[in-house]
């Protein structure tokens, strides 16, 4: 008999924590899918326009490290780590890699066509690819054999076109070189005088050029964008002109990283240079912050079918405003007032619901009114409703039943001016009669209340309800002194 | 622009949509609505302070004016200089009373005759129905001859009215004045 109780209670236990983890799984599923902001900071570009004094990495550092810590703590942000995005290569970039080894090799043998060949295809895929982040130093020999064999071929080439074409190629190479190695230099002991020129000329080009241009190819982040499953790219770049720091700083986001959210220029002198770090770390992090708030808010769950209770009640109380048209002028006029309603839902789609109206009236257009109009409304019907997430929207046609005040109205001038009493004036016309006054006593009419809305759950069991209102009056049939009543209602609903 | 992470589901869409109609519908249907009623009334004195009356003068004047919708109506009372009412300060006991209009308004302005305290004559003024003041002057209409305002005649004066918000319109003439135009 133990035996059995012990096999029936394992049992048990096992299905229980089978359930269990099962419902964990179903819940987890359900949760709304609200994924973190995904940010790159990528590595800060740093030139000079003396290869003595290129701007100390401790700087760039600075900036990335301040983001970086702003990012681990705002909740709704992710910092996508550089490492783990380096950490895999795709194949055709291992093959570029590859090509770039066969183009040095071939450099250094003195094959300078087919190293030519090999360098610029090689390096032409590179440079939308990861690899000069991965590959960091063969990449920069790469760029350097190119460099020289362009300044080889560019030395023994006639002077004109193809000279000019040479020393492009030459320069490019030496840019792209200068971007990775920034303390690159030409050694004057290798070199003519007249190249030595050339480089420091297109170093300074190069620094004056980052200060304005793109840091980086838009074509090369959007690789890393893509690989990423990155929102937003943050690029920070560190020049030194002389005695001048300048740092920039580029928000951007968007496909393909062609919208631009924001930049900042700030500048100091070398003294105070690692305080310009922190002063673009704190422009990089109010971008992101504007950034971040504008993004839609995190999504509040639906209520999951299993929360449903059987019965919800719902209870709300708003503001109304609406048109009648006065039957006994044909003019509208404006009627406001409160609602207040109650609604009983039995089924995700289906309730049941009651509202009370109490709305009044003391102008139209032509003044025509004499008096305030009150009117009381009061409706009950079926609720039709689709909750999805945080909306909300609802049709309500209702059984209605109103009370109509008396209605004074005339289109006499003088009787406007007496407010419907009975006045001779001088006695030359000038007067209100009895018989300038259209009068109807208080009614009440009954009929169809056609209701419709939409509402949009504020925080927990909050929701802003906006609905239109309209009426079908049945009876009776002829002699009703107001019609076609249309309303707005805006107010506040509790989900019980 | 790169679309943001976050799910969105197709429901959501049709519900901003329809928020966005029934919100659209809304401002529409209250914009109607609140077609304004053109309905308006109010007292308005002389500018005795800035300008103060005119010595030729002996007769201050102070409307009332109604408009609803396109009409506008109302009264002028007459204030003699004389026992308690002042030239610095004349509105104190009115001598007597006109009614004027309803005339309609087909512009910016309304023009409206109203009897003279001499019991003969024709008052007129023009009466800016937008700004609610009155800009024209007044003509005394002295046997059938319209004076325009500061023609070289004595019975011609160029007057500057403000409306008195202090005063609630009374509906029609005081007691006890001199009614003229009414029938004996």
């Amino acid at each position: 008999m133990r035996w059995i109780v012990t096999v029936l209670a394992l049992f048990a236990t096992v299905h229980l924590s089978v359930i269990a983890s099962a419902q964990s799984l179903v819940s987890e599923d359900q949760q709304p899918q609200h994924q973190p902001f995904r940010i790159v900071v990528m590595p800060t570009l740093r030139m000079s326009d003396d290869s003595t004094t290129v701007p100390t990495t401790e700087m760039a550092e600075s900036v990335a490290a301040e983001l970086e810590s702003w990012i681990a703590r705002y909740p709704r942000a992710e910092l996508v780590p550089w490492n783990e995005l380096l950490a895999s290569q795709t194949s055709a970039e291992a093959l570029t890699l590859e090509q770039l080894r066969l183009g040095r090799r071939l450099y250094r043998a003195g094959d300078l066509d087919s190293a030519e060949e090999e360098l610029a295809e090689a390096m032409q895929t590179a440079s939308v690819s990861l690899l000069p982040w991965q590959e960091q130093r063969a990449m920069i020999e790469s760029y350097e054999s190119l460099f020289l064999l362009q300044l080889e071929r560019a030395s023994t080439a006639a002077e004109g076109a193809a000279f000019r074409q040479r020393e492009n190629l030459a320069r490019n190479a030496m840019r792209n070189l200068l971007r990775l190695d920034p303390a690159f230099f030409v050694d004057p002991a290798r070199f003519p005088e007249r190249i030595v020129e050339l480089f420091q000329l297109e170093r300074e080009t190069a620094s004056d050029e980052l200060l304005v241009a793109r840091p980086y190819r838009p074509d090369a982040l959007a690789r890393i964008v893509d690989r990423a499953r990155a929102d937003v790219i943050v690029e920070t770049v560190v020049v030194r002109r002389g005695s001048r720091v300048t740092g920039r700083v580029l928000i951007s986001y968007g496909d393909p990283l062609a919208v631009e959210v924001d930049e900042a220029i700030v500048w100091q002198s070398p003294d105070n240079a690692l305080d310009l770090g922190k002063e673009m770390a704190e422009f990089a992090i109010d971008s992101l912050e504007v950034a971040v708030v504008c993004l839609p808010p995190t999504p509040i769950p639906s209520l999951d079918e299993t929360e449903r209770r059987p019965l919800e009640v719902w209870l709300g109380a708003g503001y109304m405003a609406g048109v009648y048209i006065s039957s006994p002028t044909r003019a509208r006029f404006l009627n406001h007032g409160a609602a207040f309603r109650t609604l009983v839902q039995f089924h995700e789609y289906v309730g049941i619901q009651a509202s009370l109206h109490v709305l009044s009236s003391a102008e139209d257009r032509f003044g025509d009114l004499l008096d305030r109009v009150s009117t009381v409304q009061a409706g009950l019907g079926p609720s039709f409703s689709y909750t999805t997430g945080r909306f909300r929207t609802f049709f309500e046609p209702a059984f209605s039943y109103t009370q109509v005040g008396r209605v004074r109205a005339s289109e006499e001038f003088w009787c406007k001016v007496s407010n419907g009493r009975e006045t001779v004036f001088d006695g030359s016309g000038r007067d209100c009669s009895e018989n300038d006054i259209t009068e109807t006593a208080p009614q009440a009419y009954l009929g169809i209340q056609l209701d419709g809305g939409v509402g949009v759950r504020l925080a927990g069991p909050l929701w802003l309800m906006a609905r239109l209102h309209s009426v079908l009056f049945l009876a009776p049939v002829e002699g009703r002194s107001v019609d076609f009543p249309l309303g707005g209602e805006l107010g506040l609903g509790l989900q019980f | 622009m790169r679309t943001f992470p976050h799910k969105r589901s197709f429901g959501s869409a049709i519900a901003a949509v329809v928020c966005a109609t029934a919100l659209l519908g809304s401002v529409a249907l209250f914009g109607s609505a609140c077609d304004p009623a053109r309905e308006f009334s109010g007292v308005f004195v002389e500018d005795v302070v800035a300008e103060g009356l005119n010595p030729a003068r002996n007769t201050a004047f102070r409307m009332t004016v109604y408009e609803f919708a396109d009409s506008v109506g109302g009264f002028i009372e007459y204030y003699e200089i004389a026992g308690l009412n002042t030239m610095s300060a004349p509105y104190t006991k009115p001598t007597s009373c006109a009614y004027f209009g309803p005339v309609r308004r087909s512009q910016e302005t309304v023009r409206f005759d109203a009897m003279a305290p001499n019991g003969t004559d024709t008052v007129r003024i023009e009466l800016d129905s937008v700004k609610r003041r009155a800009i024209g002057g007044i003509l005394i209409d002295d046997g059938g001859t319209v004076n325009e305002p500061g023609a070289d005649d004595e019975s011609s004066y160029e007057l500057y009215f403000i409306e008195d918000g202090r005063r609630t319109p009374a509906m029609s003439c005081p007691d006890n004045v001199v009614l003229l135009g009414a029938e004996p």
